[in-house]
């Protein structure tokens, strides 16, 4: 192994070692108060030069606090409902889990988040009635970083659809299938102690990004999700529909495709040229 | 080598010759959209986060779009990473390059630093050893990128709150070494260049005074956040009085290259941060002449 690459390892393994104690703190620090851990010191005295005023342990834990705040303040901003949900102090030990067992493996710090509502649903330090709750909230959430920056395809025209043109959804929407009653809490009008007391309840609900690059969602009957499912893997019409299974009854599939048209739902598929 | 995009390019020079006419930019930032697509200021240019625009579409793109029908811009990243010891990240340097050719960026700049490691990536600017082993790596990953990009690209000197004992070199030795073997320009920061002299415990001037002049591109001007034993590169404050100074001797070595403000935290009106960038311009225009005047000696 090249030495270049070791330390590169050592340096991350410290980065990546759980904030504790006094290191939460954002102002200076004496000389080794708040290390982690016996090797986060062994590695900053291997690896890092020590200053009359700057210790090598304090250098070393000046980046490793900038690593835990830059991911807790940027993940922490897209996920506000489920912060409301678990009150402060629980969100950031749960935040903190997660990218413990999950440290980033995308470039782009926008994706970091991806994967905390599988996290939540098996968050061990979750009271098992949050869990569930927290996980559909987390994915709820992020779906609206998901269709942030997702493509847009071409709508189809009216000649698109009498040619009987291959369709789709749009990449910025997604679908969010849920056996809780998100829809209370997502509208404010319940308390977190109360949420967790409801029955549960099947509920679809659609996040999309409208032609002003607003950021919005709705609930759709949930007789209507194998139908949505189908369209979005795409084809024509005809074969989109025989291919749902249950079928919901034809007055519904007429207004649903009226109103998904009228909201921009509904795509070209990418495979079709566009209608000439 | 012959077949690459390096070997195409002119003398490091003549390879930026957009720097000399762009003149103060400011970095286009997200509070300032609307002014900015309302208003038309007349800023020179913007400096462009490459990794906010990497994406598939939505709003970044659409106000990216309608900014270049008025304005040039100007990529500059902060994931490339070129340090990194197991190479380039290819997913990343695709994206970009789709962004290159969206922007028709005249160079693309990014920093002297790694960030990610067996697939793991930190987001942060990490600082590098400077050694010999590490400045090849860092030349080879700079060459890689250079020839995929097919564009002029420059390597900026980042801040840091530590130095390796390993080190073989000076920072600037370092900076040095990598340009030449890799053959790319430079963004000189001269506000990361303070920052890291304090923390760090060198003379700045030295610093500035050894860098390739002939290969600077662009150069960065910023604030920071000083606590009582360090300092913090935080992009939230105007420019301090020293780094004014280093900027005036940067650019009197340098010539008039693209100035840019950098302002990235607790981000004040579009107006005020562009009168702080409007400041480096009475220093620019006194160095410009004291540079033509020496090369006309």
């Amino acid at each position: 192994m090249s030495a270049l690459l070791d330390l590169q390892r050592r340096f991350a393994g410290a980065l990546l070692e759980p904030l504790s104690g006094e290191n939460r703190a954002l102002a200076d620090l004496p000389a080794g108060a708040a290390a982690p851990s016996d090797e986060f010191n062994r590695t900053a005295d291997a690896l890092l030069r020590s200053t009359e005023s700057v210790h090598a342990r304090e250098r070393l834990e000046l980046y490793h606090r900038q690593y835990w705040w830059r991911l807790l303040d940027s993940i922490a901003e897209d996920f506000t409902r489920v912060r409301d949900l678990l009150g402060k102090d629980v969100f950031l030990a749960a935040l903190e889990g997660f990218l413990v067992a999950r440290p980033p493996t995308s470039w782009t710090l926008r994706q970091a988040g991806a994967g905390f509502a599988d996290f939540l649903r098996s968050d061990v330090g979750l009271s098992p009635a949050l869990r569930p709750w927290a996980a559909a909230l987390a994915e709820f959430e992020h779906a609206h970083m998901q269709i942030f920056e997702a493509a847009r395809l071409p709508s189809p025209t009216d000649a698109d659809l009498a040619s009987g043109a291959a369709l789709t959804l749009q990449p910025d929407l997604v679908l969010i299938a849920t056996d809780l009653p998100i829809s209370r809490f997502i509208s404010g009008k319940l308390t977190p102690e109360a949420a967790t007391l409801l029955a549960p309840r099947r509920e679809l609900h659609v996040v999309w990004r409208s032609s002003g690059h607003a950021l919005r969602s709705r609930r759709e009957p949930v007789s209507l999700l194998p139908l949505l499912r189908r369209l979005q893997r795409g084809g024509p019409l005809v074969d989109i529909i025989a291919g749902t299974r249950p079928l919901p009854r034809p007055a519904l599939i007429e207004s649903a495709f009226a109103r998904w048209r009228e909201l921009g739902w509904l795509a070209l598929s990418a495979s079709t040229t566009p209608h000439s | 080598m012959s077949s690459s995009y390096s070997a195409t390019l002119p003398p490091a020079a003549a390879r930026f010759p957009a720097t000399r006419t762009l003149g103060i930019g400011i970095g286009l930032r997200v509070p300032h959209y609307d002014h900015i697509l309302s208003n038309r200021p007349s800023t020179d240019w913007f400096e462009v986060i490459a990794e906010n625009y990497m994406v598939d579409g939505g709003r970044p793109l659409a106000v990216l779009d309608a900014i270049m029908e008025q304005y040039q811009v100007v990529l500059h990243g902060v994931g490339l990473y070129a340090g990194n010891a197991q190479g380039l990240d290819w997913d990343h340097l695709l994206r970009l390059k789709a962004l290159v050719r969206r922007t028709r960026t005249p160079w693309f700049a990014d920093h002297l630093c790694w960030g990610s490691v067996d697939g793991t990536f930190t987001h942060d600017l990490l600082p590098l050893p400077y050694t010999r082993e590490a400045a090849v790596r860092v030349a080879e990953n700079l060459r890689i990128a250079q020839d995929f990009l097919e564009i002029p690209v420059a390597v900026e000197n980042v801040s840091s709150y530590a130095e390796f004992k390993g080190n073989e070199m000076t920072e600037w030795d370092f900076l040095n070494e990598v340009v030449h073997a890799a053959d790319v320009g430079v963004l000189l920061d001269v506000n990361n260049i303070y920052v890291s002299s304090i923390n760090h415990e060198f003379d700045p001037i030295a610093y500035v005074d050894a860098i390739p002049a002939e290969r600077v591109a662009q150069m960065h001007i910023a604030g920071h956040s000083r606590y009582a034993r360090f300092i913090i590169d935080t992009h939230d404050h105007p420019v301090v009085d020293p780094v004014w100074q280093l900027y005036a001797r940067a650019i009197e070595r340098c010539g008039p290259v693209a100035t840019l403000l950098e302002w990235d935290a607790r981000i004040p009106s579009f107006d005020e941060v562009w009168s702080e960038a409007q400041k480096a311009r009475r220093y620019w225009s006194h160095a410009a002449a004291n540079h033509v005047a020496a090369h006309a000696a």
